[in-house]
């Protein structure tokens, strides 16, 4: 069965955006750094409201920053 | 290491202090550690309130709202917990459960066995389920940390 997983750009994209932190954008979309660290490793796929907030956060629709990857090793 | 994270190590080195206490004061320390006794208990009372103490500042902090106390991740991380931790304290509780409906359809024949349905000795199991149980919940927070997700 094939898992998937979802993808993100947010480590291109906060460097796009004026070398941003992690922290800077934790604080901006009030969650953790350690949670967007998670995030930005795919090892944690947020809610639909904390990817809006991440979209708004970089000023680019969700599509933009999150993506649909699909594992067909399992 | 989020604020939780630590609240999570807290908990878990708490729990794990408080149930080696209780072991200790319930059956004895053991021998071979004899002459240790002084610093072990003096260890695990430190460890008891630094954990309190920490936990308490953590509290604290979250209630005047300063930084992110909790976020979405933690809160899942914590549903998780809570679920593994339920499950254990159920399972042992069936299986405590089962225990006692076969002792008493079947009898009991040996002595160990008449041991483990004293009134006494099931206090101590009943404890020591709950404190699995927390210890369940806090560790699976700690693990679900360190993996990242």
């Amino acid at each position: 069965m094939d898992r998937i997983k979802i993808g993100n750009h947010i480590r291109r994209l906060r460097f796009m955006h004026g070398e941003m932190t992690q922290q800077e954008l934790a604080d901006e979309t009030g969650v953790s750094r350690q949670t967007i660290n998670a995030l930005e490793a795919s090892k944690y796929s947020p809610s639909l409201e904390l990817a809006f907030r991440i979209a708004n956060a970089f000023g680019v629709s969700v599509e933009e920053v999150f993506f649909l990857e699909v594992d067909a090793g399992l | 290491m989020s604020r939780q994270e630590i609240y999570a190590w807290c908990s878990m080195g708490f729990v794990l202090s408080v149930l080696i206490l209780y072991t200790i004061f319930s059956f004895g320390f053991p021998s071979i550690l004899e002459n240790h006794y002084e610093a072990v208990i003096k260890g695990l009372v430190f460890i008891i309130l630094v954990a309190v103490a920490t936990e308490f500042t953590i509290d604290y902090l979250g209630s005047v709202k300063y930084g992110v106390h909790k976020d979405e991740r933690d809160m899942q991380i914590e549903a998780t917990a809570f679920k593994v931790g339920y499950y254990s304290v159920m399972v042992f509780l069936n299986i405590l459960i089962g225990h006692l409906i076969i002792n008493a359809f079947f009898g009991t024949h040996a002595g160990e066995a008449a041991f483990l349905t004293s009134r006494e000795t099931l206090l101590h199991v009943v404890i020591y389920m709950l404190f699995l149980g927390g210890l369940m919940k806090s560790g699976t927070q700690v693990f679900l940390y360190r993996r990242g997700g």
